[in-house]
């Protein structure tokens, strides 16, 4: 039993009235593959709300990439997707692949780590972002490299005209992360997913780009879902955190209200895990034992258990992910500490 | 005071590139005039951008590739010039520890092999399987469970533990680690950088700690440098240099860190330093980070800064620094 109980319900964050941009009700992607079934996310539910970032935050294997992917018909033929996410009242689960290629990019747009693989490096930049541009619009190809050129600036690239006649190779990677940013941008999306967009950029540059996110959805009142495992950067710029665990949403409640008061376990462990600056040289960090569950055998109960300090036998069955305090999401039967992170 | 286990002078790596077509030719300035100590039983640790050259660094300092010019005196021993043989030599006592666990290690052998490849290499020849199980406990793998796997049955938290074991193998003075937890998850990161501190503890080791990320870095180092574009632009005691920072660009660094005092809960939101950094191809005339100092003036552009002692221990490479009390914003947050 992998633990359904709650979880059709979805998290609101307190003092919510407005309709959610979208929605995603007990979301599960499973990979069949030689036999044996890997369980990628298993029941997972959030809203995303016009203005606002929402970090998910989880490590290599947690389902963060792969449950956001699921909703843009972005996984591989072997992927089963089950579950309902609806974006402005439309059902995204089990709408034609034609469908969703014209909402792709329209509605909900993303951006990925690495920018170089995504770019063409025989194309012209301005000549990618136009392209981007006529795919949604019935521009001709003088207005949309106009239109390029006008995006390339949104994006705070310097010299636009300029940088719009150049190829990848000739930009550092910051510069190419605003290209797909301005991609992304190409169709005005109402929502934009950021897949560890900052991840393999320099610190100041990450700064930068975030800065330039935090900008584009204040001014274009743009949902944002930042995907990434690095907790500082939620803290620093999200309004939403959902934590996530093996496939599953362990916590979830507004940034403020999430590092004031950290309840479940597993996002106190990758809190403490990080290096802080705070701490005194060759301190011992606060160790977790043992690696996140293999998917394609998850143990029963809590998928954390294994690895908590504070499993019982109640924790043979999964927790819930009900919302415990106003806005405060948890998944767990021990959460009742509500002592001081560390 | 004793001598320092480590001895970089004047260090200078260069590498020719050709521009489009191969017409145009151009040196990279990776590592430019750079000096600095490890002392016995430290840990020194290294931060810088992509393109800062602490990798080249790294592979200066052990001589793959030799540097250009400048001395790096290990142990009382030049390893600039010295012939192949000798330097193999002076090298068991010298290891490094790399980003990519997997590329590391080599697909088609099992941990034990892998564990006792360095002992077989450096002639050891007795006590060889009792070495190796030794070197799995002391990195934390069962010899029974792990002994027998190769690498594609283990994590990589696991394969940066063989790499461990394969670097302390040989009783090394100084371990170079180059990103050597930068792809692993936070929470077996948090494994690897305490086992780095108990076998520091426990063996006496010294490391070169080299990452991007400046918290980790804190964590481990009894002292920083900071690297810019090839040059040490600061190096002092690891406390000192956080709290106080004298150059703008290392205060630029500081303040791009996104994050979390764990104390009040409060998120720290990054102040961006504007601009592009330059390319080390071409890098600025005088200081390198003038084009985008908050600070620069005319003279920067002129005259390039070289290192001086602004507090004990600390030391900076700017004409104009930082003072401690232009910073107590951030001495608030830190």
């Amino acid at each position: 039993m992998t633990g359904l109980v709650g979880e059709f319900a979805t998290p609101v964050a307190a003092g919510e009235v407005a309709e959610p941009l979208l929605e995603v009700t007990d979301l599960r992607v499973r990979f069949r593959t030689r036999g044996t079934v890997v369980h990628a996310v298993n029941g997972l539910s959030y809203r995303v709300h016009a203005g606002r970032m929402l970090a998910v935050i989880g490590e290599s294997g947690s389902g963060k990439s792969v449950g956001s992917r699921a909703l843009m018909g972005l996984l591989p033929e072997t992927a089963q997707v089950s579950g309902s996410a609806r974006f402005a009242g439309t059902e995204l689960i089990g709408m034609p692949e034609r469908e969703l290629r014209a909402r792709r990019g329209a509605d909900i747009a993303m951006v990925f780590q690495d920018p170089t693989r995504s770019l063409n490096p025989t194309m012209r930049i301005g000549a990618q972002v136009a392209e981007a541009v006529r795919a949604h619009s019935s521009l001709n190809r003088r207005a949309a490299l106009d239109k390029a050129v006008e995006l390339l600036g949104l994006v705070r690239l310097p010299a636009p005209e300029r940088r719009a006649v150049e190829y990848p190779h000739q930009l550092s990677g910051g510069m190419r992360q605003r290209v797909m940013i301005a991609i992304a941008l190409a169709a005005r999306p109402r929502l934009l997913v950021a897949d560890e967009a900052t991840t393999a950029l320099d610190v100041t540059t990450q700064a930068q780009i975030m800065e330039l996110l935090v900008d584009l959805q204040e001014r274009f009142g743009m949902a944002v879902v930042l995907i990434s495992h690095d907790l500082g950067l939620a803290a620093s710029y999200a309004q939403d955190v959902l934590v996530m665990y093996a496939g599953r949403a362990v916590e979830y409640a507004p940034a403020q209200v999430l590092f004031a008061d950290v309840r479940m376990p597993y996002t106190r462990a990758l809190l403490g895990a990080v290096p802080q600056l705070e701490r005194e040289p060759h301190s011992l960090l606060p160790v977790v034992p043992g690696q996140p569950p293999d998917l394609a055998r998850l143990p029963a109960g809590c998928p954390f258990r294994p690895r908590c300090t504070a499993a019982d036998d109640a924790c043979g069955e999964a927790p819930p992910f009900t919302e415990h305090e106003p806005g405060h999401w948890w998944a767990c039967w021990h959460a009742d500490g509500g002592e001081e992170a560390r | 005071m004793t001598a320092p286990l480590l001895e970089v002078r004047d260090l200078v790596q260069e590498f020719p590139v050709r521009g489009a077509g191969g017409v145009r030719g151009g040196v990279v300035h990776a590592v430019s005039q750079v000096s600095f100590d490890v002392r016995a039983g430290e840990t020194l640790g290294v931060v810088g951008e992509t393109g800062s050259g602490k990798s080249t660094l790294a592979r200066s300092i052990v001589q793959a590739p030799r540097p250009k010019s400048g001395s790096v005196n290990f142990r009382g021993t030049d390893l600039v010039g010295l012939r192949h043989r000798d330097l193999v030599a002076a090298r068991r006592h010298l290891q490094m520890v790399f980003q990519d666990p997997f590329g590391s290690l080599d697909p088609r052998w099992r941990v034990a092999e892998l564990v006792k490849e360095p002992l077989v290499g450096y002639g050891v020849r007795t006590g060889r399987r009792a070495r190796v199980r030794e070197l799995l406990d002391l990195v934390g793998l069962a010899p029974d469970v792990f002994g027998s796997r190769r690498p594609h049955q283990l994590s990589g938290g696991q394969c940066q533990r063989v790499a461990i074991a394969r670097a302390i193998a040989l009783d090394p003075a100084l371990v170079i680690c180059d990103e050597a937890v930068s792809s692993l998850d936070v929470l077996i990161q948090a494994q690897v950088l305490n086992l780095f501190e108990r076998l520091r503890s426990e063996l006496g080791l010294s490391y070169l700690f080299i990452s991007h990320d400046l918290g980790l870095v804190k964590q481990v180092s009894d002292r920083v440098a900071v690297l810019h574009l090839g040059q040490l632009a600061e190096i002092g005691p690891g406390q000192d240099l956080y709290r106080h920072p004298l150059h703008p660009y290392t205060a630029a660094l500081l303040d791009s860190i996104p994050g979390l005092d764990t104390r009040t809960g409060k998120a720290r939101r990054p102040r961006p330093l504007a601009g592009e950094p330059p390319s080390p191809l071409d890098p600025p005339s005088g200081c390198r980070f003038r084009t985008r100092c908050p600070r620069a003036q005319a003279r920067c552009a002129i005259e390039q800064p070289v290192l001086v002692e602004q507090r004990p221990d600390h030391r900076v490479a700017c004409h104009f620094p930082l003072e401690p009390g232009m910073l107590g914003e951030r001495d608030a947050l830190r």
